[in-house]
């Protein structure tokens, strides 16, 4: 993993995903539907992040989920959201890293929104109380969905997609 | 960059798992769950008591106010509570539907009298 010698490409490829991801977060606003009252949501943004997990370096896709948490957190969720996407996102990124060459793309999505949803679950429980726990399993479901959908996606762009 | 091509066995197996995992989670919480709410009762503004929602079987409880006359009489049934009489005209409170989940409401204008529902813990107020 080298930080250094960002080629033009590289940095454009970067920049370009980095932008898809707002885009897509973007559009998510526009969905008018909230999937259930707990307020989760698809993660659209999430397609880009597993699209570069396989085509970019770790070191970069590392920067777009950190530019995805930090546009999207800033534009359309707040400074708590922020925080809990921090949280998951990291969590969620050594997961889809650990399981990547094991297991197939879809999957590795699944368990990305799963972890995503349960770094957000642990932030809460530092952050306000313990009891927020109990919104674990349904979250874990919600992931399971939402990351086979995005799965699904990214397997789509990953396959005809060459960067 | 290699990867696996197909969705194999594995993988279904795999998300199987994570899934029935959740779900009965899911299950065992939500019986657990229902226990701690409760009904929340108040006149003039304090709290005159709080009963647990779950009961085995119908309750009824009377409501007094400060000269210790009966406002009106709430009804906790199927863990759910509603209003079965009331003192004053307008009776608005009894037409009421019952109640059953968190912040949920009863208000009595007349008597002052409000019953709510509320939860043992605070999870309700998070900020999703």
């Amino acid at each position: 993993m080298r930080l250094g010698d960002f080629s033009v490409k590289r940095l454009t490829v970067c920049a370009l995903l980095v932008s898809l991801c707002f885009v897509f977060s973007f559009v998510e606003t526009l969905i008018p539907i909230s999937l259930s009252p707990y307020g989760f949501k698809l993660g659209l943004a999430n397609i880009v992040v597993v699209f570069s997990l396989y085509k970019c370096r770790i070191f970069d896709t590392l920067i777009i989920l950190l530019a995805k948490i930090l546009i999207s957190g800033i534009c359309f969720g707040g400074p708590v959201y922020l925080l809990y996407s921090l949280f998951g996102g990291v969590l969620s990124f050594l997961i889809m890293l650990i399981l990547k060459n094991k297991l197939h793309i879809i999957t590795v999505s699944v368990f990305g929104a799963i972890f995503f949803n349960i770094g957000q679950i642990l932030c809460a429980c530092i952050i306000m109380s313990f009891d927020i726990v109990y919104y674990l399993p349904i979250m874990v479901i919600a992931g399971v969905f939402t990351g086979f959908f995005i799965g699904i996606l990214a397997n789509i762009a990953e396959s005809r997609i060459r960067v | 960059m290699k990867r696996k091509k197909k969705f194999s066995v594995v993988d279904i197996v795999i998300v199987a798992v994570v899934l029935i995992t959740a779900f009965s989670a899911l299950i065992f919480i939500n019986s657990l769950g229902n226990a701690g709410n409760k009904v929340e009762i108040s006149v003039d503004g304090e709290v005159y008591k709080t009963v647990t929602l779950k009961t085995d079987k119908k309750k009824e409880i009377e409501i007094k106010d400060k000269n210790g006359k009966v406002t009106n009489i709430l009804v906790l049934e199927n863990d759910t509570a509603y209003i079965k009489w009331a003192s004053c005209k307008n009776q608005d409170c009894v037409k009421h539907n019952s109640i059953s989940k968190i912040d949920e409401s009863i208000i009595c204008l007349p008597n002052k009298v409000e019953v709510r529902i509320i939860s043992n813990s605070g999870v309700e107020d998070a900020a999703w």
